[in-house]
């Protein structure tokens, strides 16, 4: 008998389809590319009857893709997450109900146009 | 008539945009030292450029995806990586080659420089990469750098013998006083000028940038299959005129004031006028084009917001990266090296770098996940692998060559 | 679909090679000496070149100049490379002495025609001070 949390759907190779994907908000800006996965915990060491099957929790980038290509893990409060619940789209690129700004991914994004950008003359104009 | 006009200026920014300072010193050295027996590598280049870059425009048109964000999709961070360091630091000499250039251009005019000149130039980059449009900067450039033709004219008004220098390019043999593994190194040299791999990413970047849909691809394949072989032209023009004024005495060219020569010879001040507007645009151009393709490769891995159809403030890292890169190159300039040593080693490294860039539009513009109905037909697969293998021993032979000839010494 | 790197095995093989490319690769003395009275008369020819044209009215002259400039350099860094050989035989030790006096012969004629240029005045002998460095670099490469 299926488990109740398994539904009708499309199946997807996490590795093909999810990692190394560009992250688009809800105007179509992109904000990251997904650089790793969260999945949620399953306990270690013991029998896995009942047990539901890991769900992906959400896309982690940043410091994260070091550690995917060399190895190592930085500490889980690390991590900078766009939460699962927040994608709408999955084509070729993914795409999330929030604006960019509005993401906490976004944060070098902001310090590098608060700090930078913003301060050089004509940052905020449109090009002429 | 406005759709004519449209293809017109499509095809002339092409071949205007066409020549940079690779192609120019490089066609330049090539013509004084061997005369036109390395023109069949230009031709080599030519038809392989049009190939890659049309898939790669047509991979952008259809896909609605730039090149760089597909090669980590498709290939994976750690070979996405590989390929951004490699590119990335081919992109960085060119760019210093090319304001390099720029500066070189100034002293032949005032005689002043040219170290004083590469601020100036590395700052006028940044600044029209910050403010101008996309669509403006690439027609002023191309349009400008059209002037180039007087390579051409020059080439006419010389008065050569023309069978002289077909028998040079149709039966090419190494001369008298030449190696031939010197001739094997330019060649390799002038392939890598001819097929710039950031030609690639700028290409499809650009698509994006001037929104590009597959309605545009017709207009996309006439500039690709027009502008470039007259690009190619006018680069055997530069050979052509090294050939017939600098060869027979014995001038071999180590720099730009040497290249200028023949065209000062055939047309006198007026030539040499309109020779410095086509060559400060060619160069500019070539350096706006390397800039923002730092910026497109860099925040493509990684995701980042890009474009100049953003507001810089909607794209900070992209013009961050850029900024870095211009300080970089001028930095690079500072050290006092010679901007055409800089030219020559980055045509070299852009041919080992080639297999980077091509095997990925390879395999994407074959995927019908981004492709569609729109994958690579038979006919352009096989050329495609025909210039895979051409452009893989182009990359393996690139160092032992140099070493061997000594950097063609 | 990955790409696995396979580079890093391949190094020690390739180092070998590499060592021996540029073992192979160190010029002998009269290979040297050739190149550098090769460089001397590209330089010489581009400053010929270019003060006739200027005298032509063709060539302006911050473009002269310039072109002078760099042939300055050119046989500069040629004097260089002639100065640091150190000559196995007498007669490679003639011959470097040869091409040495040729280059500076041409560095003079070069300078002085730059000099008299920068002072808008007439060339006087200096194109023909430069046809015969030509000439000597020519002979002296044997």
């Amino acid at each position: 008998m299926k488990s109740p949390t398994v539904r009708a759907g499309r199946i997807l190779d996490a590795h093909l389809h999810l990692l190394d994907r560009q992250v688009l908000d809800v105007d179509d800006v992109p904000v990251t590319t997904v650089d790793d996965l969260e999945l949620s915990d399953i306990p270690v060491d013991t029998d896995l009857d009942g047990v539901e099957a890991p769900v992906i929790v959400s896309l982690l980038s940043g410091a994260v893709l070091g550690t995917r290509i060399f190895g190592g893990r930085p500490p889980s409060t690390r991590w900078h997450r766009v939460p699962w619940s927040s994608l709408v789209e999955l084509g070729t690129a993914l795409k999330v109900d929030a604006a960019a700004d509005d993401l906490e991914v976004s944060w070098p994004e902001r310090w590098v146009r608060d700090h930078i950008i913003a301060r050089i003359p004509g940052g905020r104009h449109d090009p002429e | 008539m406005k759709k004519l006009f449209a293809v017109a200026l499509g095809v002339l920014t092409a071949i205007g945009g066409f020549v940079d300072i690779g192609d120019l010193v490089t066609n330049a050295v090539v013509g004084s030292r061997f005369g036109m027996s390395l023109a069949w590598v230009v031709v080599v280049g030519v038809v392989g450029i049009c190939l890659f870059a049309n898939m790669s425009g047509r991979v952008a048109a259809v896909s609605g995806r730039a090149t760089f964000e597909i090669i980590r999709e498709r290939l994976g961070p750690r070979a996405g990586l590989a390929n951004l360091g490699a590119s990335f630091f081919i992109n960085l000499m060119t760019m210093a080659a090319e304001i390099g250039g720029i500066a070189l251009v100034l002293q032949l005019v005032t005689g002043i420089g040219p170290m004083l000149w590469m601020p100036l130039a590395a700052f006028a980059v940044w600044i029209v990469v910050w403010r101008a449009k996309f669509s403006q900067l690439e027609n002023a450039a191309g349009l400008l750098g059209l002037s180039l033709i007087v390579f051409a004219v020059a080439v006419v008004m010389l008065g050569p013998d023309w069978g002289e220098l077909a028998h040079q390019a149709f039966v090419p043999t190494v001369p008298a006083s030449e190696q031939p593994s010197t001739y094997w190194f330019y060649a390799v040299a002038l392939f890598g000028a001819a097929m710039t791999p950031y030609e690639v990413f700028f290409f499809s970047s650009g698509a994006i940038e001037e929104g590009w849909t597959r309605k545009d691809l017709g207009q996309e394949r006439v500039n690709v299959f027009v502008g470039f072989p007259l690009g190619g032209l006018l680069s055997l023009a530069i050979a052509a005129s090294a050939a017939i004024v600098l060869l027979p005495q014995a001038i071999a060219v180590t720099s730009l004031s040497q290249v200028v020569l023949p065209v000062v010879q055939a047309g006198g001040t007026i030539a040499f006028c309109f020779l410095i507007v086509g060559m400060l645009a060619a160069f500019f151009g070539a350096a706006l084009e390397t800039t923002l393709s730092s910026g497109y490769t860099i925040a493509q891995y990684f995701g980042w917001s890009w474009g100049k159809f953003r507001r810089p403030a909607k794209a900070a890292r992209f013009h961050l990266v850029m900024i870095v890169g211009l300080v970089i190159a001028l930095g690079i300039l500072l050290t006092g090296v010679d901007p055409i040593a800089v030219t020559e080693y980055s045509v070299v490294f852009s041919a080992v770098a080639l297999p980077l860039t091509y095997i990925p539009i390879l395999i994407i513009s074959n995927d019908p996940d981004y492709m569609g109905t729109e994958v690579n037909g038979r006919a352009v697969n096989a050329l495609g692998l025909v210039y895979l293998v051409v452009i893989v021993v182009a990359a393996v032979a690139a160092i032992p060559l140099m070493i061997i000839s000594g950097a063609g010494a | 679909m990955r790409v696995q790197s396979v580079c890093v095995r391949k190094i020690p093989g390739f180092a070998i090679v590499l060592t021996a490319a540029l073992l192979s690769g160190c010029a002998a003395t009269s290979d040297t000496l050739r190149d550098a009275s090769e460089a001397g008369v590209s330089a010489v020819g581009s400053s010929s070149l270019a003060l006739e044209l200027h005298a032509d009215g063709q060539a302006l002259t911050p473009l002269t100049d310039t072109v002078l400039a760099d042939a300055i350099t050119e046989l500069t860094d040629a004097s260089l490379t002639v100065v640091e050989l150190t000559p196995a035989t007498a007669s490679e030790e003639q011959q470097r002495d040869d091409v040495e006096q040729a280059l500076r012969e041409a560095l003079d004629a070069v300078t002085g025609a730059r000099a008299a240029l920068a002072q808008g005045g007439a060339m006087s002998d200096w194109p023909a001070e430069l046809d015969a460095a030509r000439a000597d670099l020519e002979e002296a490469a044997g």
